[in-house]
């Protein structure tokens, strides 16, 4: 049994124009500590696929499975305490509350869950040790990434979802955090999937997973991932 | 149609919320202003319509000699004024127990203050007598019963039949009326007048009361300025024509006609001062939706800016949004209004005999208020307009930095800060931030919770001073609609509230806060505003009274009661607290993914 698995799980939305399956079929698995690019254009179903893993929509069809639990059983309210407890998620906007210091950011996730982390000593892991106090409009893109990596982490979720984590940043800094979310995960022992269309990712990646028109086009093990730093895109 | 055309018809559709908010606010204002307001212009109208139809006389004139007037005095009097507007009559009084009784000898049938009979009919034998009709102050009388008038010649009584109930313009109190006759034991204090009767004669057997009409067109309006300086100089020529034998009274020192008049005139005063308040209060809610609006509309607007629309042409639209919601808002206030005047004049007979409700086509406050509301609404979109418009479409195209967080005044005093918890950091911080959404929602706030104290304030006093009756009515209106209006305050600013923060919201949604936990992000927030507002409320309601209560010079802060107190600002959290449970569901409803993908 792997340590999420995902068995022919469908998706559809009902809109007036009739029912619109933005998943079909899909079928995977992942293994814990693993680092997983799941790679697609705009409109393939990433963000729908993301959706169902992060707790934030339920499958029309199929079975959902983190460590044992299954997900695409859960009622609205298990979804939540799934979401809380389980989930970290880090955003391609950041979405850190304007009105909060960073370590109030981190402590925002924290405060809600049981085997949190010290706020404190994951902002020191991601960098920003020097930098807890500061308001979100007082740091660059790159450090707002941090802090809502760190508010991810400190969570000790089972699974870290990324949807296009360098989406706003510039060259430099989004391998910097690529490199912070990969260290995440191998020192740690984290299951990260980041969802990205830049395709230059999937040489960094355990496990590619290619996703088009809602189907899954192929699964691809890289037996040696690249560092980060010797992929150019 | 016409891709503008169509774009500002979906303009209307997709932000209906908006659309309705202004609709109602503005239905609200007009109704209560124009209502309140127009209540006064009434009043006077019907007044005036009576002082005309039954040709109310301006003058009352006692002998104050036992045989009256002298043949002489009159025919000066008939010289001075015209015979066809004097009329003359035997009046006498006389005290029955505590109280007293009078009794008139003249002709019932002249024109000339038109006495109306409401039942039976004249009397036609000897024996019969008309009596007056019966009010809180004078005892009931039915056509047929018996009534005794004490003969003060005799000392013994007669009895008489009642043949017809009249009713004499110059008694249209209902409230005890004094008589002329002082108590026995008494210089000063005069007795309550209980029982007026009638005897209908061409011939009275001694004259002692001439009644004469002076208005005419020339003489200006019942009790308006003119006809008080006027007034005042016929009465002075009169008493000199006739000397010390006769004391003139006027229509102001009727109780009835002129505590009518000046009871509608404290009503307008009490309209004058609300309606500055709610015309404020309703510039706010508009100036607050159409910010918000623009603001959502930011993407619109750099697409018809790069489209090469002229900034005129794009804010016109959103005008046009606020001036039809505006004009559709009158149109509910005309009639709201029209309600309010007919029930608040009608409340008037609580006190008074009213004539009939005056259907004049006269609409000048509605008119005042419909224009006054509709050209401040349409300038407000329009500046909002020019502000939005100002930008460079690449600047509206990019999503508006959210507010940049920063530490609040609190945090330098540690010991308060410290002893706070986390989500009430926040919630302190964010109220503290955002200084115009937090000034605007307090003003509001404390507006209407200020208008409802006075409402109560106004009621307790009204209770009290028994003789204000009608004043209850009003008082009752302006608790009713201040409570509205507070409501729809609260209402609005909680919505536009939780529309800036649905990407907040989303946030707290996805880290697994509850459905509780994200709400009550957002409530903490009302809920503070709103005690702030009602706690502010209550004694700025108490200077607000006062100033009321002096301007109308009628009643005191010492008359209110204690639950007025409490009840005020619970009022105003109770409002609070509806608002945001009405708005419970768009806030659950957020949508995690539209909200977190793209910026708006």
């Amino acid at each position: 049994m792997s340590y999420l698995t995902l068995e022919k799980v469908i998706k559809d939305y009902q809109s007036q124009a009739g029912a619109l399956r933005a998943l079909d079929d899909v079928s995977f698995s992942l293994e814990n500590g693993e680092f997983v690019v799941v790679l697609g254009p705009s409109g393939a179903g990433k963000t729908t696929l993301l959706n169902l893993l992060g707790g934030m929509d339920d499958a029309t069809e199929g079975k959902i499975t983190l460590d044992g639990k299954e997900i695409s059983k859960l009622n609205k309210k298990q979804l939540t305490q799934y979401r809380r407890e389980d989930i970290g998620f880090v955003f391609q906007f950041y979405n850190l509350m304007p009105n909060l210091t960073a370590i109030e950011n981190v402590e925002l996730a924290t405060e809600i869950c049981k085997d949190a982390l010290d706020p404190k000593t994951v902002l020191q892991s991601v960098g920003l040790g020097e930098r807890l106090t500061n308001f979100p409009a007082q740091l660059s893109g790159g450090e707002q990434q941090r802090v809502s990596i760190a508010r991810a982490i400190a969570k000790n979720p089972k699974l870290l979802l990324c949807d296009e984590p360098t989406g706003a940043l510039d060259y430099v800094t989004g391998k910097n955090i690529l490199r912070l979310l990969h260290d995440v995960c191998k020192q740690n022992k984290k299951l990260v999937v980041v969802v990205t269309h830049n395709q230059a990712l999937k040489e960094m990646a355990d496990k590619v997973i290619t996703i088009k028109n809602g189907r899954v086009e192929g699964v691809y093990v890289n037996a040696q991932p690249k560092p980060i730093e010797e992929i150019e895109w | 149609m016409k891709a503008g055309l169509k774009t500002a018809f979906r303009l209307f559709k997709k932000h209906f919320a908006r659309f309705t908010t202004i609709i109602a606010i503005v239905a609200v204002s007009i109704g209560f202003m124009s209502g309140i307001g127009e209540v006064e212009n009434k009043i006077k109208i019907g007044a005036r319509d009576l002082y005309e139809q039954s040709r109310v006389t301006d003058l009352y004139i006692k002998s104050s000699s036992p045989s009256g007037f002298t043949p002489q005095e009159i025919v000066t009097v008939c010289q001075r004024f015209g015979e066809e507007n004097v009329k003359t009559g035997f009046c006498y009084e006389t005290a029955k127990g505590e109280n007293a009784l009078r009794v008139y000898w003249l002709n019932v049938e002249d024109s000339l203050g038109k006495i109306e009979l409401l039942e039976g009919e004249l009397p036609t034998q000897e024996g019969e007598i008309l009596a007056e009709r019966e009010t809180e102050g004078l005892t009931s009388c039915a056509v047929g019963d018996t009534v005794y008038i004490p003969n003060p010649m005799t000392g013994g009584e007669t009895a008489y039949t009642v043949s017809g109930i009249v009713y004499n313009p110059l008694h249209i109190y209902n409230e005890d009326e004094p008589s002329f006759t002082k108590r026995e034991d008494s210089q000063e204090d005069v007795l309550t007048l209980k029982e007026i009767y009638y005897f209908h004669t061409q011939t009275p057997p001694i004259i002692n009361d001439i009644y004469v009409r002076v208005g005419n067109e020339a003489f200006g309006e019942l009790f308006s300025n003119d006809y008080e300086e006027n007034i005042a100089i016929v009465k002075a020529e009169t008493e000199t024509l006739l000397g010390d034998g006769a004391t003139v009274l006027t229509l102001y020192e009727n109780i009835g006609m002129y505590s009518l008049f000046s009871y509608a005139e404290k009503v307008g005063q009490i309209g004058i001062i609300f309606v500055v308040f709610f015309l404020l209060v309703t510039l706010l809610v508009v100036y607050s939706t159409m910010s918000r609006l623009f603001e959502e509309e930011r993407a619109q607007i750099a697409c018809q800016k790069t489209l090469g629309i002229a900034d005129n042409r794009i804010t016109g639209k959103y005008v046009w949004f606020v001036a039809v919601g505006s004009a559709i808002g009158g149109g509910i206030g005309f009639f709201i209004g029209l309600l309010l005047t007919s029930l608040l004049y009608n409340g008037f007979n609580m006190q008074y005999r009213m004539p009939p409700f005056p259907d004049s086509l006269n609409f000048y406050y509605y008119a005042l208020t419909f224009g006054i509301i509709l050209l401040a609404n349409v300038v407000l979109a329009a500046l909002c307009g020019k502000k939005a418009t100002s930008s460079k479409p690449a600047q509206l195209l990019t999503p508006k930095a959210p507010k940049a967080g920063k530490k609040v005044i609190l945090e330098r005093i540690p010991f308060i800060w410290k002893a706070l918890s986390f989500k009430y950091k926040s919630t302190v911080r964010n109220v503290l931030l955002f200084k115009s959404r937090f000034l605007m929602t307090v003003i509001s706030v404390v507006g209407a919770t200020v208008l409802v104290f006075a409402g109560l304030g106004l009621f307790n006093c009204a209770v009290n001073h028994g003789e204000a009756g009608s004043l209850i009515g009003i008082s009752a209106v302006l608790i009713v609609f201040s409570g509205v209006l507070c409501a729809l305050v609260i209402y609005n600013l909680t919505n536009i509230n939780v529309s800036e923060r649905t990407r907040e919201i989303a946030t707290l949604m996805v880290l697994g806060y509850h459905e509780r936990e994200v709400t009550g992000y957002i409530y903490r927030e009302v809920y503070i505003m709103c005690a702030i507002g009602a706690v502010l409320g209550v004694p700025l309601g108490m200077a607000f009274v006062n100033f009321v209560f002096d301007f109308i010079s009628f009643g005191s802060l010492a008359e209110v009661e204690w639950w007025s107190y409490v009840l005020t600002p619970v009022m105003t959290m109770l409002f609070g607290f509806i608002s945001t449970l009405l708005l419970r569901k768009k806030i659950v409803k957020t949508d995690m993914n539209a909200s977190l993908k793209t910026i708006e």
